[in-house]
C-alpha cells in the first residue's frame, strides 16, 4: 500500500515550485519529486536497443482492422 | 415528451413542430447560465450573446422554411477557452493572457457552426489545461452540480458543469491526459476523445504536444455521434488527420447485438478502484455478459506506467509550449500550473526521449490487445469527486493522491491515440457520479459510440439530474 502522500497548496507549494526553479538545487528537487510521484520506475525502465526513437508522433498503430 | 436531459432528437422535432423556437431555447440557455454562475457553478466565461441570438434567428429562418441544415440546427453549445471562437478571446482559463479577440473559429467550431449549432460562449477550463480538478485562482470554480463541495473536474471543467446541469447539451473540449473524459465521469455526464487525427485540433494550439485530441462532452451519445458526423475529417492545417482511414459513420444504436462480442479487462487498471466504482463497474460487466458478451483478462504491456509516462510527456511538451509565458506571467499563475511547468522543465531531452520509447511499446501492444478483443473496458477514474479546498482556490494544489485517482486509466488513450468514451452508470454511496470506460481500436470511434449508445438505451449509462439542474425547454430549474 502506497503511504499517503501530502497535499501541497499555499505556503508548501510555493515553495516547491521555487525549489524547482532554483538553478542551483532545482535538479536535485526534481529527481526528489519524481520519485515520489513514481516517475523514477518509469525512467529506470530497460527499452530494449532496437525500440526506435519516434518522431513521427501520429501515435496509430495499424491494427487488424486498420489494414487496408 | 422528456424535457430533461434533452436528446438532440427531440429538440429539433420541437424546433420542426414549432413547439420551440431557436431563439427562445437560446436565450434561456444564457439566461440560465447566469442563474448557475449566480448559484455557484460558473461554467460560462465569455458569453456570446449578441452571435447566439444571430445565429438562432438564422436557425429559427431555416426551421420556418422547412430547411433546417440536421439535428444540430438550433443546438445550443459552448466551447472551452483555449479553442479558437472568432470575436472571442484565447485565454486558456486565464484572466492574465491578453483580452484580444481572435479573427476565427477553430475548425471543429466552423463546422459544429456550418451544421446549425449555436455557441453561446466559451467555459471554464482548469489554467493552461494544466490540471484535473478544474480548481485555481484563475476564476471560481464551477462546482460540481451533483455536490457543490466537489470538484467539477478538468481540464474541460466548464463543458462538465454545463451540460450536467443542463443548460448545454453538448460542448467542445479538448483531452491531453483525461480532460475530457475526467470531468464528464465526475460530472456523471458522457465524455469522448475520438482517435487520435479523427478531429482536427486547427484552432487549438493547447493540444499541440503529441497528447491533444477535441474531445465532446454531452448529456446522450446522439449528440456526440451528430457532433462527430460534422467535426471529423481531413484539415490539411493538422497532419495528423491526414492519416484517417475512412471517413467517420455512425452506426447509432440500432441493431447492436452483444452475443459474441469480446472485451478485454486488464486488472491492473481495476486494482486501486474506490470499493463503490468497482462495484457498480463490474455490475456492468456482469450485464454485458448476460447479453452474451465474452469477457477475456489482457494485459498491457506497460499498462501500469501510463500515468508516469503520460505526465512525463506531457508536462515536458507543455514546458516547451508555454516557455514564453512562463516568462511573461509567471508571477500571476496559479502556483499548480507552475509547479507542472517546473517540473516540465527539468526534464531532460533524455528522459523525454526514452519515454517515447517506452510509449512506442506500449501503443504495440495495445494495438495487439485490440486485434483480438472488441474493446478494454475499466472505470474511467478510480475515485469519484474529490473535496474542494478552500486554499486550492487561492493558491492551486498539487495532490499526488487524487491525480493517481483520477489520470491512472487516463493516459492510456492519449499516449496510444485510441477512441475511449466515458459513460455515466451510477452514483456511489454518496451520490457521486461514476464513469465507465470504453476504449476502442483506432479509427472505430462509431463502434465504441454504438457500444455506449447500447448502454445508454438499456439505461445502463444514464444521465442522472444533479442536485443542481435546469430545465432548458421550460426554464425551470
Amino acid at each position: 500500500m502506497k503511504p499517503k502522500t501530502p497535499r501541497l497548496s499555499g505556503h508548501m507549494l510555493r515553495t516547491m515550485v521555487r525549489t524547482i526553479e532554483s538553478p542551483v538545487i532545482g535538479g536535485g528537487a526534481f529527481y526528489a519529486m519524481a520519485h515520489q510521484m513514481g516517475v523514477r520506475e518509469l525512467l529506470d525502465l530497460h527499452v530494449p536497443r532496437e525500440t526506435p526513437i519516434p518522431f513521427d508522433h501520429a501515435p496509430i498503430v495499424a491494427s487488424k482492422r486498420n489494414e487496408p | 415528451m422528456t424535457t430533461w436531459p434533452l436528446p438532440p432528437t427531440q429538440l429539433a422535432a420541437a424546433y420542426c413542430e414549432r413547439r420551440q423556437s431557436p431563439a427562445d431555447v437560446i436565450e434561456r440557455s444564457l439566461l440560465l447560465a447566469e442563474q448557475a454562475a449566480d448559484a455557484g457553478h460558473a461554467f460560462l466565461i465569455q458569453a456570446d450573446g449578441e452571435g447566439a441570438r444571430r445565429s438562432a434567428a438564422a436557425s429559427a429562418e431555416r426551421y420556418a422554411s422547412g430547411t433546417p441544415l440536421g439535428p444540430l440546427d438550433g443546438f445550443p453549445i459552448a466551447i472551452k477557452d483555449e479553442i479558437d471562437v472568432a470575436g472571442l478571446s484565447t485565454r486558456y482559463g486565464t484572466t492574465y493572457m491578453p483580452s484580444c479577440p481572435v479573427m476565427s473559429d477553430a475548425v471543429a467550431v466552423k463546422r459544429l457552426r456550418d451544421a446549425g449549432a449555436v455557441v453561446i460562449g466559451k467555459v471554464h477550463q482548469h489554467e493552461f489545461g494544466l490540471g484535473v480538478t478544474g480548481v485555481g485562482p484563475q476564476f471560481p470554480v464551477p462546482r460540481n452540480p451533483h455536490a457543490p463541495d466537489r470538484v467539477p473536474g478538468g481540464s474541460s471543467s466548464g463543458s462538465a458543469v454545463g451540460v450536467a446541469s443542463g443548460i448545454i447539451p453538448l460542448s467542445l473540449g479538448s483531452d491531453a491526459g483525461g480532460s475530457g473524459r475526467i470531468p464528464a465521469s465526475l460530472c456523471g455526464v458522457f465524455g469522448f476523445k475520438p482517435t487520435y487525427g479523427r478531429v482536427p485540433r486547427t484552432g487549438d494550439t493547447g493540444l499541440n504536444g503529441s497528447l491533444g485530441h477535441m474531445a465532446l462532452i454531452a448529456s446522450s451519445v446522439a449528440a456526440i455521434d451528430h457532433a462527430m458526423g460534422v467535426v471529423s475529417g481531413k484539415d490539411p492545417s493538422d497532419p495528423a488527420t491526414m492519416h484517417e482511414a475512412a471517413p467517420f459513420e455512425s452506426l447509432g444504436n440500432a441493431g447492436m447485438d452483444l452475443t459474441g462480442l469480446t472485451f478485454g479487462i486488464d486488472e491492473s487498471m481495476w486494482r486501486n478502484a474506490a470499493p463503490d466504482v468497482a462495484k457498480q463497474a463490474r455490475e456492468v460487466l456482469r450485464t454485458l455478459e448476460g447479453q452474451g458478451a465474452r469477457l477475456v483478462d489482457v494485459a498491457v504491456r506497460h499498462g501500469e506506467l501510463t500515468r508516469q509516462l503520460g505526465f512525463l510527456v506531457l508536462t515536458a511538451e507543455s514546458a516547451a509550449q508555454h516557455r514564453d509565458d512562463v516568462r511573461l506571467y509567471a508571477a500571476n499563475m496559479g502556483w499548480d500550473a507552475r509547479a507542472v511547468l517546473a517540473f516540465g522543465a527539468r526534464i531532460t531531452a533524455s528522459d523525454y526521449i526514452h519515454a517515447q520509447r517506452v510509449r512506442h511499446e506500449l501503443r504495440l501492444d495495445v494495438a495487439r490487445v485490440l486485434s483480438s478483443v472488441k474493446a478494454i473496458i475499466m472505470p474511467t477514474t478510480l475515485i469519484t469527486a474529490p473535496p474542494i479546498h478552500a486554499d486550492a482556490t487561492e493558491s492551486g494544489e498539487v495532490d499526488d493522491d487524487v491525480t493517481r485517482g483520477l489520470t491512472t486509466n487516463t493516459f492510456l488513450a492519449n499516449l496510444t491515440g485510441h477512441p475511449a468514451i466515458s459513460c455515466p452508470i451510477g452514483c456511489d454511496r454518496d451520490g457521486l457520479p461514476i464513469g465507465l470506460q470504453i476504449v476502442g481500436d483506432a479509427w472505430d470511434d462509431a463502434g465504441v459510440l454504438q457500444i455506449a449508445a447500447w448502454l445508454e438505451r438499456e439505461q445502463i449509462a444514464r444521465v442522472l439530474r444533479p442536485r443542481v439542474s435546469y430545465d432548458l425547454v421550460t426554464g425551470a430549474s
